[in-house]
């Protein structure tokens, strides 16, 4: 019985965490970022224009860029929060099959920042059970250290096999804010969906340290 | 029974350690694969978004229309503003009006006269927009319609006005379309009223570059643009926009279409123009051209037209 209940459990937390990572995806995806992004402004000179009539004389138009944010990458701050956390919901096939996915739908190149991820909650996950002890702000830095060498690895690569990228401004941007959402993520994570940090010695129902 | 699970996680680590071994290496042979065999993996992602994504629609419909109402609502109060300055366009538009009217008679007058036939190829087939690229690094939307309608790579995108981008992807249900500000989009132009050509290439910004005017000197801001139907691509004079200077003293095309709202595109069925490579067949042509007099029963199909 014991036993039923923990296995339910982590099938929860693991269907959970898949319908997660579509929503996350899913977002991406509604079409109302047609625009590049900007922080608004106008980047381009006002055009002085001719009215149609004789008396209507000279009009400026000035252009204004739409504000378009850019969204940080909330897919790799799930993945890295369940796996420190939580690691038995976030099982590494389920990371492999939405991040495979989320490289097709979301126009990447297929597969390298999905084996990236890999990697990257992997090390996490062997790590889980020390970082548990460790104060938020050492797990954090962990993760962010962890999130920015693989998005290194990842642009190292693409331009050694020349493929063409974004800006590397706006690539940093996203990083930045990658990174300074991740308490965000961790609270959302603990708050709706009860994914803590098990606290040293604590035992499951059947009396296993977890 | 109270076995420490460190032992047993050290009994399994060794399977599993190569599972997820072969796992990322299968991963980096996809990426691998892709950087090699490009468009066939591009045919397989096509494939895959096929799949994917019309499963999604039921959803996202109502939670793009949602959102578009609540952006509405924001503008409400720019409304005011932007109707007196539309009273006071329409004051200058009857003007344009009067004179398009009158020019509009001329041309058909002149049409008449010259026996032009407009092109029956051109026509369009409308798709509704379903999803973005979903990246902010790259600006494509995918649309409902793909190979099962006769989409084609490389057919023109418009908006109601402008120029939106090329198709670039097509699934059997849906298809990409390269917006014109995505880097990777080059499009050959015109720009009037001088006819200098020009290449509109994107850069992630809502204005695209426009590089390669053959003497900048000739060109001022506010001269449209067009599409020059060089390289046999795209048909030629499609509106793209104006001519604007930009901040950082670059040409750079105000684009007419309204990429802030794209809701319905038109996609151009575009026939490829007939290339002139040699002389030869300018002076006499190998084949006997077609003449309009045989009796051909079939017409263009036009049903697909939404």
């Amino acid at each position: 019985m014991a036993d039923n209940n923990l296995t339910r459990r982590r099938l929860i937390g693991r269907i959970t965490f898949a319908l997660l990572c579509l929503l996350i995806i899913f977002t991406h995806l509604i079409p109302l970022e047609m625009v590049p992004p900007s922080f608004g402004g106008s980047s381009l000179n006002p055009i002085e224009q001719r009215g149609a009539t004789q008396a209507a004389g000279v009009e400026i138009e000035e252009f204004f860029d739409p504000i378009r944010w850019i969204a940080p990458q909330f897919l790799v701050l799930l993945a890295a929060t369940w796996v420190t956390r939580r690691p038995s919901f976030a099982p590494v096939w389920i990371i492999a099959t939405v991040f495979l996915l989320a490289d097709f739908l979301l126009q990447r190149p297929p597969g390298l920042w999905a084996a990236l991820v890999i990697i990257l909650t992997e090390i996490l996950r062997a790590r889980s059970r020390f970082m548990r002890t460790l104060p938020f702000w050492l797990e954090w830095a962990t993760v962010a250290a962890g999130i920015v060498t693989i998005s290194v690895i990842y642009r190292v690569t693409l331009s050694i096999v020349l493929v063409p990228q974004g800006s590397l401004g706006l690539a940093l941007i996203q990083l930045t804010l990658t990174l300074l959402a991740y308490p965000l993520v961790v609270f959302v994570s603990y708050a709706l969906f009860g994914v803590s940090r098990p606290a040293p010695g604590e035992t499951d129902e059947l009396g296993h340290r977890i | 029974m109270a076995r420490d699970r460190q032992q047993s996680e050290d009994f399994i680590s060794p399977v599993r350690r190569l599972l997820v071994g072969v796992l990322v290496l299968f991963m980096l042979a996809t990426f691998l694969i892709w950087r090699i065999d490009n468009p066939r993996v591009e045919r397989f992602r096509m494939m895959v978004i096929d799949a994917v994504v019309p499963n999604f629609d039921w959803a996202m419909a109502p939670v793009t229309g949602i959102a578009n109402l609540l952006s509405d609502f924001q503008s409400y109060q720019r409304l005011a503003r932007q109707n007196s300055d539309l009273r006071r366009e329409l004051q200058d538009m009857k003007s344009w009006r009067e004179a398009a009217i009158q020019l509009d008679q001329e041309n058909a007058r002149l049409r008449d006269l010259i026996n032009v036939q407009l092109d029956p190829q051109l026509t369009r087939i409308t798709g509704v927009v379903m999803a973005d690229s979903g990246s902010p690094f790259r600006q494509s939307v995918l649309l409902n319609v793909g190979a099962r309608d006769g989409i084609l790579d490389g057919w023109p995108a418009m908006d109601g006005i402008g120029l939106v981008g090329r198709i670039s992807g097509v699934g059997e249900e849906t298809s990409r379309v390269i917006l014109v500000t995505d880097t990777s989009s080059q499009i050959p132009v015109t720009i009037q009223p001088s006819g200098q050509r020009a290449i509109l290439s994107g850069d992630n910004t809502i204005n695209p570059l426009l590089q390669f005017i053959e003497d900048p000197d000739l060109v001022k801001p506010g001269d449209r643009i067009v599409t020059s139907g060089d390289g046999g691509v795209f048909p030629a004079d499609l509106l793209v926009g104006q001519l604007a200077r930009g901040t950082d003293g670059r040409q750079r095309a105000r684009l007419s279409a309204d990429l802030e709202r794209l809701e319905f595109l038109r996609v151009l069925r575009s026939q490829p123009n007939a290339r002139i490579e040699e002389a030869g067949t300018l002076l006499a042509p190998r084949f006997q051209p077609q003449l309009p007099e045989e009796p051909e029963a079939e017409t263009p199909e036009d049903g697909a037209d939404g």
